[in-house]
């Protein structure tokens, strides 16, 4: 077992391995009286494709990885949601494009019913024919409600029309059809490929001791047997670098007219290190641009060339790397061109030192406050652990950025591949 | 939390605790108005959070709270019961995870500044801003009104009135009215006239805390009452019907419990969980498990007026369905027809949450809060023997005059489309 001790933030980490592989963390939070506990797989919405290294080649229908989720819930002995209930704690479970987890709160002092209950649903799919048909009913429910939701919508039209192949262009659930295809055995073969423990780790944050926490998970893991699975990688096809459509109209019954201008840069497949420095230099020269902070910000508002629903985003991930700039407006292709115009000026944009030492305050500020609740650390350190980055090493790229940097690098960037979407209401065309 | 008398009611709370890495300050300010004017608040509530005399621009603004390591500060016109309860947040990180060791008396001086000197105390309030916050709220209301699931729920609110109307009755055409000088007249009626609670939450000296709130919060002593907890009323029975091009029906459902006090309300708490709060309730496994017809459907109690709510998302075909068993599940809590087990179980998560909500800042406030606003001591221990002294007696006798008064339903019509 390692100990580390993070002195300056009062924080303590417990890590070990059990045999199987399974990666265990506790943070010891003696203060608090809930235990926050998560059990996750580097597993997403984007593992529709996959191969193992004796060249196997498995590929499953859009929004296996969520359905999967829903169905863990169910096991031989009737309701996981049950059942955690019954013990007094709170279980749910997410899904994103790279990742699927479960998790448990309780304040009960007593921890080794759920933390068991835990290991041990996830790691049993139980599952029928009709258990699944009987799913696809509430996960379209699921699906149309997110589709109605003009903000959510609009993300996902956009990122529809950026990639040409890769899965960023599906919704996290799948849609209707690919949903009503999943079978029992595409769950069972895609779940004994992406569910072994030596892919998947454990995060606890607890007053308990970290000790007796990591003794309890080894137990468990030594009582149950695994079958050697090979490992397997997700495959990407080629993706243009060019966005797939420059335009798209939906029309819903809306008052406000949206609009959403998506860049697509190219991926950066470098080091852990620096496509993290390089997500910071992004993130903090578009904050100082394109926010308040700049005054030209007041300007803008005033010639009605954004609303206060101005937005952006950016992403620079392992496969994929967009900016993404949204608005509620009634004129989308002047918006359009604004957003092109200003990113133009924004990569001759140099941050001063003084702006730049407030934005490292600011995202410092916030890395702290993700301490603040065991539920929250749990989820923040299982996502940095699979980019391979703790947040106090984060903490540490941040602090060292310079100006220059920035500059280098905004510079570099270019903005030609890019998309409008909008949704307004057709009454309104 | 410890109490000190600042004037005349105006009170100081303090919780001292080293979980958390910030510290939050929470002023609530109580009025009793019924007045229909949510509008007019949330106007000033962005206009305050915008700028002040101060720090009179956006981007003075930005750049102070990122300089302050992304302090929080937040307005925002709350109703709970009959109260109406101005609030006014903020959130600084602990000065000595940063070595900043003025970051407090910092967080006190931005208060200050943002409460007690908004631009119309130094200069006559800009038009142009004026408007500018105007188009900020239309936005606001416009978005809202354009998601099915917040807009429905709002429009139950105001179909139901009472006290659900006059926090659901903000609108467009009323905002068109409002001048500058009605919100100047609000705002000097909250500072001066409302009942004042500050609460601060972190791991701070009580002390320096106390010289702190003397120094930078100078309300004047004032005369002012309390209520919080009202019965809501209904009479007969209203459904209505509106459509809209989407693809799910939503369903929102109001009922009266007449519940006249907070003290009866555990009851009410442990059967509303039975109900349709937590996973294994009747809603949740009749509607969504065993028939699958939707993916999300829960009930809600509202401690303050005793409103049970309920709301869905469905295929609209599925409609009589669905309201049958929603019907049918009532029933059950009216006459007792649940299990002893859901019943243990209900009360094991509802006495969880209870002691969750001393790791929550939120939580914490609010709890000693309501204690404050209903003079009561309701600590986590009395709460937990309160829950365990839930009988299905209990919930069947605070049930039993639970009535449907309004049922909304905003009806899907078509599909909509896309063009490339």
């Amino acid at each position: 077992m390692k100990k580390t001790e993070f002195k300056k933030y009062n924080e303590v980490c417990y890590e070990d391995v059990c045999d199987n592989g399974l990666k265990i963390f506790v943070w010891h939070k003696p203060s608090f009286k809930t235990t926050a506990c998560l059990f996750g797989t580097p597993f997403g919405s984007f593992g529709i494709k996959q191969q193992d290294n004796e060249n196997n080649f498995y590929e499953f229908e859009k929004g296996i990885a969520h359905f999967l989720e829903h169905k863990l819930f169910e096991s031989d002995r009737g309701d996981v949601l049950s059942e955690f209930s019954e013990l007094g704690a709170n279980v749910n479970a997410f899904t994103s494009y790279n990742e699927t987890v479960y998790y448990f709160n309780t304040c009960n002092e007593n921890i080794d019913v759920p933390l068991n209950l835990l290991l041990d649903f996830v790691q049993d799919l139980n599952i029928s024919d009709e258990s699944v048909e009987k799913e696809k009913g509430i996960i379209i429910q699921e699906l149309m409600m997110y589709m109605q939701n003009p903000d959510s919508r609009i993300y996902f039209e956009t990122f529809k029309s950026m990639y040409h192949t890769y899965p960023l262009k599906d919704d996290i659930g799948g849609d209707e059809a690919s949903v009503s295809k999943i079978t029992k055995n595409d769950l069972e073969n895609c779940y004994n490929l992406n569910y072994h423990p030596s892919n998947m780790i454990i995060v606890v944050a607890t007053d308990k001791n970290p000790e007796y926490v990591i003794k309890l998970i080894k137990e468990n893991q030594n009582n149950k047997k695994f079958t050697k699975i090979n490992k397997i990688n997700t495959i990407y096809d080629r993706e243009p670098s060019n966005v797939l459509s420059e335009y798209k109209l939906i029309t819903m019954d809306i008052n406000e007219t949206k609009c959403c201008v998506g860049i697509k840069l190219t991926p950066y497949e470098e080091n852990k290190y620096e496509r993290i420095k390089k997500d910071w230099m992004l993130n903090l020269s578009l904050e100082a641009y394109f926010s308040s902070l700049n005054k030209m910000y007041q300007t803008w508002i005033d010639d009605k060339k954004i609303t206060a629903y101005f937005s952006f985003e950016a992403d620079l991930g392992n496969g994929h790397s967009y900016l993404l700039f949204n608005d509620n407006c009634d004129n989308p292709e002047e918006f359009k061109k604004f957003v092109l115009s200003e990113l133009e000026n924004f990569k001759n944009y140099y941050i001063n030192d003084e702006t730049l030492k407030m934005l490292k305050n600011k995202n410092l500020g916030q890395l702290i406050r993700t301490l603040n609740k065991p539920e929250n650390m749990i989820v923040s350190y299982f996502r940095n652990y699979f980019y391979g980055i703790s947040i106090f090493e984060s903490i540490d790229i941040l602090k060292d950025l310079t100006s220059q940097e920035c500059y280098t690098f905004i510079n570099s960037l270019g903005f030609s591949n890019n998309c409008l979407t909008v949704i307004k209401n057709v009454e309104n065309e | 939390m410890n109490k000190y008398n600042l004037n005349s009611n105006v009170t100081l709370h303090v919780y001292n605790t080293n979980k958390f890495k910030d510290i939050s300050i929470y002023i609530g300010l109580l009025d009793n108005s019924n007045e229909l004017d949510q509008t007019k608040r949330l106007l000033l509530s962005l206009m305050l959070e915008d700028s002040c005399s101060l720090y009179d621009t956006k981007e003075k603004v930005s750049n102070l709270l990122a300089k302050y390591y992304g302090a929080r500060l937040s307005f925002f016109p709350d109703v709970k019961g009959n109260a109406r309860i101005f609030e006014i947040k903020s959130s600084i990180i602990n000065g000595k995870y940063v070595d900043d060791f003025e970051l407090l008396e910092n967080q006190f001086k931005l208060m200050n500044e943002f409460l007690f000197n908004p631009i119309w105390k130094s200069k006559d309030y800009p038009k142009k801003l004026f408007d500018e916050i105007k188009d900020r709220l239309k936005l606001i209301i416009n978005s809202e009104n354009d998601n099915p699931i917040s807009y429905s729920n709002k429009k139950a609110d105001y179909i139901f009135g009472n006290f659900l109307r006059v926090k659901s009755d903000y609108n467009i055409e009323k905002l068109d009215e409002i001048k500058i000088n009605d919100i100047i007249n609000l705002y000097n009626d909250l500072i001066n006239n409302s009942l004042v609670d500050i609460f601060v939450v972190g791991d701070i000296d009580e002390n320096t805390i106390y010289d702190l709130s003397l120094k930078y919060f100078k309300f004047e002593g004032r005369e002012c009452s309390k209520t919080l907890v009202y019965k809501s009323f209904f009479d007969g029975y209203k459904e209505e019907i509106e459509e809209r091009k989407i693809n799910q029906t939503q369903i929102q459902l109001r009922y009266t419990t007449n519940k006249t006090s907070y003290d009866d309300f555990f009851s009410v708490i442990v059967g509303n969980g039975i109900l349709g709060t937590l996973p294994t309730s009747l809603l949740f496994q009749e509607i969504r498990e065993k028939r699958s017809l939707c993916y999300s459907i829960y009930s809600s109690v509202n401690g303050y007026d005793g409103v049970l709510k309920i709301s869905t998302g469905i295929n609209y075909k599925n409609i009589d369905e669905v309201k049958y068993l929603i019907n049918e599940q009532i029933n059950k809590i009216k006459s007792g027809d649940f299990s002893d087990e859901i019943l243990d179980t209900t009360k094991k998560m509802y006495i969880n949450a209870y002691r969750q909500g001393d790791d929550n800042v939120k939580s914490i406030i609010w709890d000693e809060y309501r204690n404050t606003l209903i003079n009561d001591d309701l600590n986590l221990e009395k709460s937990i023997e309160k829950i365990n002294n839930v009988s299905r007696e209990s919930i069947m006798n605070e049930f039993k005059d639970v009535e449907l008064k309004v049922c909304f339903i905003l009806k899907q019509k078509e599909i909509d489309n896309e063009k490339n």
